[in-house]
């Protein structure tokens, strides 16, 4: 109990010394005694709400910063795993999946802050990518086909194995600007659209161009997030092949020249989540605990 | 009513998946061969034939992507889609577990499995799998993860290529099974959106299973197991055709190993065994497989359609052999063959000890009876065929796979006499043939088959100063003193072990003339308390002799400076006054006094060496008569430092006309001790003085040297009818010495009875009144215990026939 009660002390104290990016200025957790098993945020981009999910994924709820109330979006399984807000920040997408005659099958539904109400946007389907946001709707491929429509200067990007298909300009191409037999995971586009970030598997984290040239390399960490263009959050775990042994929320330069420990490797944080409107970085411990912290750029 | 919430889910689970009609290319499967890369969250063992950091060796890493492998072929072959983590088993391959997770979901598998091998993680050894799914027993995350891990069980145990050491149901939920770790559980089972299970297939600690792994063909098995499991979740028939898989091992040489082992993987598994597969008649070969050089004897066939068929196996040092088998489809038919190994010449020893002839030096009398064969050899024939004469009992045991036996006697041979042993030619090998030679030696043992006590301490019903006490026991040989603590115990009146301090024994190094150890007391004894001391006999020399009986004796706590009201007419406090007289001395090689530690401030230590072990005096002299007289109705109460020597040690008394000698005791003791020396060999009323200090050498490997302290000798005024004297009493004789036929005590007063006692504390002779019979007491050194009313006197002794 001992041993668990400073794991948890140390994921509230931040790594204040040798600062070279930000400066930590507070740490606070989130809905405690309110809420528990609480993962994977996703903060929206101005930072006033939060989504979070189980250890599974199962189930999504949102947090308001503005009005302390916590809502439920969905009870579903995987609601969690690829959800995200919509460009104006009204609404979150999200894929539900259930199973159908044996098979899991999945579909693409939003959910209205305002109204609270659901809404399915896809028919069900086998393969469901992660719906994408534009500034006009979202895109999503199901079972092959695609939902929605990319206006001229949408930038996206998804994933299919150890390809890295980048859109813009209302076309798609696909790069694999790094091997990767495992995969590609945790793709993103960099808020000025200007360039897109990816993990791959047994390597690392990258950042290329929108032609698929790598412009950047970060190294070995998980789950990255852009805060900002200039900066990157991520996770560094370790393990000892069935448990992790240690887990920290790292920041670095996009361009790779520095780096810095936001929490401790003992901390056992996970999966960021960053919005630099705000300042703040939103992360889960091991257990399920929800910490935000506010940072001030150097 | 959670658990029948729970049972409900789990059946409506299991009917619904029965019922699907899913075809596999429906299905995505995401198999994580676990780890990655030879890394050091790897799981490696060092087997032999390899080398300290050779990966050919087991390497859970590589053994996981190798049951990876086989089953993806199995799930492909039957038009699943399949998703590995990895393919190659590099550094980079060790993925983090929320990346793993992460790219299982991304894939938007239906059916994940993480596959590892087990390892216990302590000195005990079992084999069996255990299949783990996210949650609580009870209380699976996804209960369809459970019927998921039970399904892979069930299926791998029904390998029987290996040796399982438990076939109950092993399937269990990550958070009951690791509690201390909360609700974290399994890395790559967290994060999954599906039904997840990691399997410990078996366990790589149980090196027999190690090396199982470094096959390819029990990769198979395994995998072929798991693709049972994932057609029999799905509702997925399965193959039409059927495989062999199996062990070869030697039908009874043994696998060598300092490991543990069980059942069959107690045979030496076969290298190089061809297993063939034939037709029903025998007449066509159909496929061959040899087994590796890998200790495994591991070989399969895998795609072999249903019928019946005639299986060959052999190897170029055994026999072939054959057995029909009958191949299902969609099942593996174990067959584990034992071949017959070649013994082609009949058995012969080879070489055997004790080699002894005339003119040789005799043989030890515990040396085992060591035969060694061209063959392994048939136990029981050859144990029948062995004699010794004279008879000796005794135990035989078998080493180098049975090509070795070694007959060692239950007790040690009898001294000085010449054995012959025999081996007849009814002695036969494990393949049947008998010898076609007897074999015949002898040899002469040693005139010693015991190890001697030659002096003790305590000894039975001594008393032991408590402060500072020690145990010491002299051989006649050095002890090995390695198991020494587990030999010798010591116990309160209660039955409490009395601490030993181990750090603090001294034991006889090359040179030391006698045999010894010296252990003292960890803490100092309680005053007045009885103590029981034990000597296993299994105490024994460099050479494996040990005592011949185990010794249990009792002995006292006292303090030995207990005050005394008495004047003390030496104080011992000044080396000075006391110098060697060359006169008194005899075969004296040399000798010191020096002022000690004694019981009462400083003592004088006298110090000596003589020539050899026997015949030697020394004396030392007052430079000036001590002050204080005594009379022959006196007694002197004299605190004396014994050496346990034996020797004999005097005070010289000197009055205006004459110069007597007052004996205070033998040294058969080490310590201090209180001892009442009665006057009564001074003459009359004459006034004597303290004048020196003499010691006189008792004929005995453990005399030549040694120091006696002397502190306080005090005046017990008419004191010389005490009685009960302690130690010794110069006025008592006991003779002959040495003693054939009766010893015979003789003294002033009523003598009660006599005991003689071994050096090792055993009472061997006892009788009352003054006569004892020894001549049925075997021959050596003794304690005669002569009680008188009041007390008892000891003097050693000397049985000679």
């Amino acid at each position: 109990m001992k041993h668990i009660l400073l794991t948890l002390a140390a994921a509230a104290c931040a790594v204040s010394s040798h600062a070279q990016i930000a400066q930590v200025t507070s740490t606070e957790r989130l809905l405690a005694g309110v809420e528990s098993e609480m993962y994977y945020p996703i903060l929206n981009e101005d930072g006033s709400r939060v989504l979070f999910s189980a250890c599974n994924y199962k189930g999504l709820r949102m947090y308001d910063f503005n009005d302390g109330v916590t809502v439920k979006i969905s009870d579903e399984e995987r609601a969690g795993f690829d959800a995200s807000f919509t460009h104006d920040g009204r609404s979150v997408y999200y894929v539900s999946q259930k199973k159908v005659d044996g098979l899991n099958m999945r579909q693409v539904k939003q959910y209205d802050i305002e109204d609270k109400t659901v809404t399915a946007l896809t028919p069900m389907g086998r393969k469901v990518s992660r719906p994408v946001a534009l500034n006009d709707g979202m895109i999503v491929k199901v079972d092959g086909k695609s939902h929605g429509a990319v206006s001229g200067d949408d930038v996206t990007v998804r994933i299919e194995g150890s390809k890295l298909y980048i859109g813009h300009g209302g076309t798609e191409k696909a790069y694999s600007p790094v091997e990767s037999y495992a995969g590609y995971l945790w793709a993103s586009v960099s808020p000025d659209k200007t360039k897109v970030m990816f993990f791959a598997a047994g390597k690392g984290i990258y950042i290329v161009d929108l032609q698929g040239n790598v412009v950047s390399e970060l190294g070995n960490y998980e789950a990255p997030v852009w805060y900002g263009n200039d900066c990157v959050v991520a996770m560094n775990a370790k393990h000892n092949g069935y448990q992790h042994i240690s887990s920290q929320i790292v920041m670095m330069r996009a361009d790779g020249s520095e780096f810095q420990e936001l929490t401790r490797p003992e901390s056992m944080t996970m999966n960021p989540s960053a919005s630099i409107h705000s300042g703040k970085i939103v992360y889960n411990t091991i257990d399920g605990r929800l910490y935000q912290m506010n940072i001030t750029l150097k | 009513m959670k658990m029948k919430k729970i049972n409900a889910l789990l059946i409506s689970g299991l009917t619904a998946l029965s019922s699907l009609a899913v075809e596999p290319s429906d299905l995505i499967i995401y198999i994580n061969p676990g780890h990655g890369g030879y890394d050091s969250d790897d799981r490696v063992i060092n087997l032999y034939p390899f080398a300290d950091g050779d990966t050919s060796t087991f390497a859970e890493s590589k053994s996981n992507l190798g049951k990876g492998f086989r089953l993806r072929e199995l799930l492909w072959e039957k038009g699943y889609n399949v998703v590995m983590s990895r393919v190659t088993n590099t550094t980079a391959d060790d993925l983090g577990l929320t990346t793993i997770g992460r790219l299982a979901n991304a894939a938007e598998a239906d059916l994940f499995l993480s596959i590892h091998s087990n390892a216990t993680g302590t000195a005990n050894r079992v084999n069996f799998p255990i299949i783990f799914f996210r949650g609580y027993d009870n209380e699976p995350v996804y209960p369809e993860a459970k019927v998921w891990a039970t399904e892979i069980d069930n299926h791998l145990l029904t390998n029987n290529a290996t040796i399982w050491t438990s076939t109950n149901t092993n399937v269990r939920g990550d958070w009951s099974f690791q509690p201390s770790w909360g609700t974290q559980g399994y890395g790559v089972l967290r994060a999954l959106t599906l039904p997840g299970a990691l399997s410990e297939g078996s366990f790589h600690d149980y090196i027999p299973e190690a090396y199982r792994l470094l096959s390819s063909h029990y990769y198979w098995v395994e995998g072929w197991n798991f693709s049972k499991a994932v057609n029999e979740h799905f509702g997925i028939a399965g193959v039409d055709y059927g495989g062999i898989a199996g062990r070869v091992n030697d039908e009874r040489v043994l696998r060598t190993g300092d490991y543990k082992m069980f059942q069959e993987d107690l045979l030496a598994p076969v290298n190089g065994a061809v297993v063939e597969l034939w037709d029903a008649s025998g007449t066509t070969k159909i496929e061959e497989c040899v087994t590796d050089e890998l200790y495994n004897g591991m070989y399969s066939f895998r795609k072999v359609a249903p019928g019946t068929y005639k299986l060959k196996y052999s190897s170029p040092i055994h026999y072939a052999d054959e057995c029909d088998v009958t191949i299902e489809a969609d099942k593996i038919t174990y067959v584990n063959p034992k071949l017959k190994k070649v013994r082609s010449t009949p058995p012969v020893v080879l070489s055997y000890s004790p080699v002894w002839s005339e003119g040789a030096d005799s043989v030890l009398c515990n040396e085992p009876i060591v035969l060694n064969f061209n063959w392994d050899m048939d136990v029981e024939s050859t144990e029948a065929a062995f004699s010794i004469e004279p008879a000796v009992e005794g135990t035989f045991t078998w080493e180098d796979q049975n090509y070795r036996m070694v007959f060692t006697p239950n007790d040690t041979y009898a001294t000085s006499t010449k054995y012959t042993v025999k081996l007849a030619t009814s002695a036969q090998h494990a393949g049947g043939m008998a010898m076609e030679s007897p074999v015949e030696f002898s040899f002469i043992t040693t005139n010693r088959n015991y190890m001697e006590i030659t002096g003790l301490f305590p000894n039975e019903g001594d008393p032991v100063h408590y402060d500072g006490a020690s145990i010491e026991v002299r051989f006649d040989k050095y002890p090995n003193v390695t198991p020494i603590l587990d030999q010798i115990k010591c116990y309160d009146s209660t039955g409490a072990t009395v601490g030993l301090l181990k750090r603090g024994m001294k034991y006889s190094k090359t040179g030391d003339e006698y045999g010894y150890f010296r252990i003292p007391f960890i803490k100092d004894l309680t005053i007045g308390e009885t103590y029981t001391l034990e000597l296993s006999n299994a105490i024994a020399d460099k050479d494996g002799i040990t005592l011949k009986e185990s010794v249990s004796l009792k002995f006292n706590a006292v303090d030995a400076g207990e005050a005394k009201s008495d004047p003390s007419i030496e104080t011992m406090e000044d080396a000075s006054l006391y110098s060697q007289n060359d006169d008194g001395c005899v075969n004296l090689v040399s000798s010191a006094v020096t002022l000690s530690t004694g019981l009462f401030d400083k003592c004088v230590s006298f110090a000596y060496e003589f020539v050899g072990t026997e015949g030697g005096e020394a004396m030392w002299q007052r430079s000036s008569l001590a002050e204080l007289s005594a009379t022959s109705a006196d007694a002197l109460g004299v605190h004396v430092y014994g050496d346990l020597t034996g020797n004999e040690v005097y005070l010289q008394m000197t009055s205006e006309t004459d110069v007597k000698y007052a004996k205070l005791c033998d040294m058969t003791f080490l310590g201090w001790r209180y001892i009442v020396v009665p006057l009564t060999m001074l003459e009359g009323v004459n006034a004597y003085k303290v004048s020196g200090v003499k010691i006189t050498q008792d004929a005995s490997m453990i005399s030549r040297k040694g120091a006696v302290m002397l502190d306080n000798v005090n005046l017990i005024a008419n004191g010389a009818g005490i009685e009960s004297v302690t130690s010794d009493d110069s006025a008592l004789t006991i003779y002959p010495n040495p003693a054939s036929e009766y010893l015979i005590s003789s003294a002033d007063g009523i003598i009660d009875c006599i005991e003689l006692v071994s050096m090792s504390g055993q009472v061997v002779a006892r009788a009352e009144g003054n006569v004892l019979n020894v001549s049925e007491v075997a021959e050596g050194s003794y304690l005669a215990r002569v009680f008188k009313s009041g007390g008892y006197i000891v003097k050693k002794v000397v049985i000679s026939h």
